[in-house]
């Protein structure tokens, strides 16, 4: 104990470790400041020739007001549009008619749907197939009403009663809401964070593997210095385990304010929990690795590819899921999966008995003499 | 003389230390051609060009929903973009776990009498994420609202129009009537894109997939060779900047000898494996473009010299290695997903995608990105440079400071 507060004291001296322990929650601030704005995956351009207060006008009103993955720019006139299409500033265009009211009550009466709305695109793909669903999905609601106008005129003739009765009935039966509920596997419910601000939480992740690694090149540079030799062979591994815990405790609490701060947060006592699980198995992956190499160089050789796999095969940018005992191995993966899947926590506590048996037995068999 | 001869020293010391940094250079850019093929694979902009697999749960036979679920696979522009495939729970969840299936939805056995009564209140629950939410799962809740928008507007006005035939007092003639509007709004629904005419202009959108992600893991690579190459710098002894001084080589010459030594050692790095890679992929084919290969070094040259100065100044500055790696991984990884080397900087805010387009790692995406092109950009270059001489700068200023302390 007193060891490890001494390391910690060593490690706290130098202003580049408090530095880097400080930026990283001052950069999650910034990039989730950043994630406030306006943003999408796909982006569009919307125009129309319509007046302000027409139901063009409505429909891209919706368009810009609503959260939505699609990105919205609205343009002041065609050539305008097709120029940011050109120049790649918008992947499409969507053109919506002068009186698109009138379009649909011709339609309503045709009861076929014909085209009233000019896409441009520069090459079509599933994306862009999927964005016109949501351009159908604004448009649509109001056709529908145009459909229900047409069949009562049809129907009652001149019963029909006046155009704010019809609305009145209509907004009494419109039932606004989502009939889907996004949940995950055990049935809690999904995050709302923003789409680029996801992967964060994993990347933080691996930067508290790094800082394990980290631990362990400091040790082995230590212990290049002479600075265990007076303790036995086979106790090192306690100093091994102080260095990392001293290293993980301080990056595991930046990491807890970096997740706070990114609003990521499960619950307080789910995320300590799973935390210090993480913190012991990076500790014992990271000092078995120590164990296995002995030299500085072939450890940082490691650190980038291993940190490489982790970000390819753990659920931070991709759900891959065909190289399951190789990802079982990296402690992250199964973190990652835990925080929504609370099965993973015996593969987590398997994982922890695993990795102690192996740690004991590389430090024997190195100590072994 | 004496700098050459510092000069010469330097080199020896990275011949020696170039046996273990070379294949570590290697492996590491082995790893990201791996990294590189799950993400071509698996990734967000492949997603541009597979059908989504959703798996359906829940009794559909012998009802509406089963219909449904058979005319949007049919007959609905879906179709193009979507495959329903009906499961139970567990063969889903087992299926989803594979990441055979982007999503599965579990629709209630009361979810269809929800719907007929207006109540809507079972909602079908659907599962797109383990873990991280990645962008299928973002694309899912759009659907989601979507799909939710067209079947709320047309039950308001299915409601909506018996009431009204009620109140007029058209009771006997309301079921054939709401059959009419009914059939006709299912009609509506499947065929609702036709409201959308489109026009494809055929213009390419320029980088393709596999040039985007060519250019982004070369120059991942080339950041992370800072780390790789740990044992070139951490291995200095800290008085010998003062001893070096004390013999006539000052700070200036000394950051520049061993500047220049580790950009032959990193140009090296970077060159070969490239140029064994346009041997054995014919000049690089698979970017499905004419690449000229002078060009290409070419423009790697103004961004290696670049990069290398940051890894240089990275490791004058901060010197434990614990913080140094922390700094460099989160430096590189923080950079570059902000500059668009993971998602295009297109699905940033513009604030955050400006701030990435004026790092070294944005500078660095889009001087490679025009040489893939066979574009030049002179303002780039002269970014580049301007870079280079900050890096520069601020390592000789480091250099004197530590060792005006040492002489203390």
């Amino acid at each position: 104990m007193v060891w490890c507060l001494l390391t910690e004291k060593r490690l706290l001296k130098k202003i580049s470790y408090i530095a880097v322990l400080l930026i990283l929650p001052i950069l999650v601030l910034g990039l989730q400041r950043g994630s406030t704005e306006e943003a999408g995956m796909v982006s569009i351009g919307l125009y129309t020739p319509a007046k302000a207060g027409s139901l063009s006008d409505k429909v891209i009103q919706r368009f810009l007001t609503e959260k939505s993955v699609l990105r919205f720019y609205r343009f002041e006139g065609e050539e305008e549009a097709l120029q940011a299409l050109y120049s790649q500033k918008v992947d499409a265009v969507w053109i919506l008619p002068e009186n698109l009211e009138a379009d649909l009550e011709r339609l309503a009466k045709r009861g076929a749907l014909k085209p009233i709305v000019r896409v441009v695109e520069r090459e079509d793909d599933i994306a862009l197939t999927f964005t016109r669903e949501v351009l159908c999905s604004k448009i649509f609601p109001e056709y529908v009403y145009a459909v229900y106008q047409e069949h009562l005129v049809k129907r009652l003739g001149e019963n029909v009663p006046s155009e704010e009765a019809l609305l009145a009935a209509y907004d009494r039966r419109r039932w606004k809401g989502n009939l889907f509920q996004a949940t995950y596997m055990d049935g809690s419910e999904g995050t709302t964070e923003s789409y680029f601000l996801a992967p964060i939480r994993g990347l933080l992740v691996i930067w508290l593997v790094l800082a394990g690694f980290a631990a362990v090149l400091y040790q082995k540079m230590d212990e290049s210095r002479g600075v265990y030799d007076g303790i036995p062979g086979r106790k090192k591994i306690r100093y091994a385990l102080g260095l990392q815990a001293v290293v993980l405790f301080n990056g595991g609490l930046i990491y807890l304010v970096a997740c706070k701060i990114l609003g990521v947060f499960t619950s307080l006592g789910w995320e300590l929990l799973l935390l210090v699980l993480l913190q012991i198995m990076i500790a014992l992956f990271c000092t078995s690795i120590g164990l296995l190499v002995d030299r500085i160089e072939a450890i940082g050789i490691m650190i980038p590819i291993m940190t490489l796999l982790m970000v390819a095969l753990c659920p931070i940018f991709i759900n891959i899921r065909r190289f399951w005992m190789l990802q079982s191995l990296m402690p992250p993966y199964l973190y990652l999966k835990a925080l929504h899947g609370s099965s993973y926590l015996k593969f987590m506590m398997m994982y922890l008995l695993g990795g102690i048996v192996v740690c004991m037995t590389l430090n024997r068999i190195k100590y072994r003499k | 003389m004496r700098y050459f001869k510092y000069f010469i020293v330097q080199l020896k010391r990275t011949v020696k230390l170039a046996v273990g940094v070379f294949p570590t250079a290697m492996l590491l850019f082995a790893c990201l051609g791996i990294a590189a093929y799950i993400f071509m694979n698996h990734g967000p902009m492949m997603q541009n060009q597979k059908k989504y697999q959703i798996g359906i749960v829940g009794n559909i036979e012998d009802s509406y929903l089963g219909f449904g679920i058979f005319a949007v696979q049919t007959l609905d522009d879906s179709r193009f973009m979507v495959d329903f495939i009906p499961m139970t729970e567990e063969e889903a969840q087992k299926a989803f776990r594979k990441a055979a299936l982007a999503a599965y939805v579990i629709i209630p056995d009361e979810f269809l009498a929800s719907v007929i009564s207006g109540a809507n209140d079972t909602p079908i629950t659907y599962v797109a994420s383990e873990g991280q939410k990645g962008i299928a799962g973002y694309l899912m809740d759009e659907l989601a609202v979507v799909i939710s928008e067209l079947v709320t507007s047309s039950q308001g006005v299915i409601y909506a129009f018996e009431d009204v035939v009620m109140e007029a007092g058209e009771r006997e003639k309301l079921y054939e009537w709401a059959e009419n509007i009914n059939l006709q709004l299912i009609e509506n629904v499947l065929t609702r894109t036709r409201m959308a005419e489109v026009e494809e202009l055929g213009l390419a959108k320029g980088l393709n997939t596999r040039q985007y992600y060519f250019c982004a893991i070369l120059l991942l690579f080339c950041f992370l060779f800072g780390i790789s190459s740990a044992s070139f710098f951490l291995y200095r002894n800290a008085d010998l900047g003062k001893w070096m001084k004390m013999r006539g080589i000052g700070p200036v010459a000394q950051v520049l000898c061993e500047y220049f030594v580790y950009f032959l050692l990193m140009l090296l790095c970077v060159f070969l494996p490239l140029g064994v890679m346009a041997v054995i992929t014919k000049n690089f084919a698979f970017l499905m473009t004419r690449v000229y290969l002078d060009e290409l070094f070419g423009a790697l040259i103004p961004i290696l010299m670049m990069i290398s100065a940051m890894h240089f100044v990275l490791y004058e500055t901060v010197r434990n290695p614990v913080a140094n790696l922390l700094f460099q991984f989160l430096g590189v990884i923080g950079m570059g997903y902000i500059s668009g080397y993971v998602y295009p900087s297109s699905f940033f805010p513009d604030g955050i995608a400006m701030v990435g387009k004026l790092l070294p790692t944005g500078i660095a995406l889009e001087s490679f990105s025009d040489a893939v092109l066979g574009e030049q950009n002179g303002k780039i270059l002269g970014v580049e440079l301007l870079f280079f001489a900050v890096f520069m700068i601020l390592s000789i200023w480091t250099r004197r400071q530590s060792i005006v302390r040492e002489n203390r």
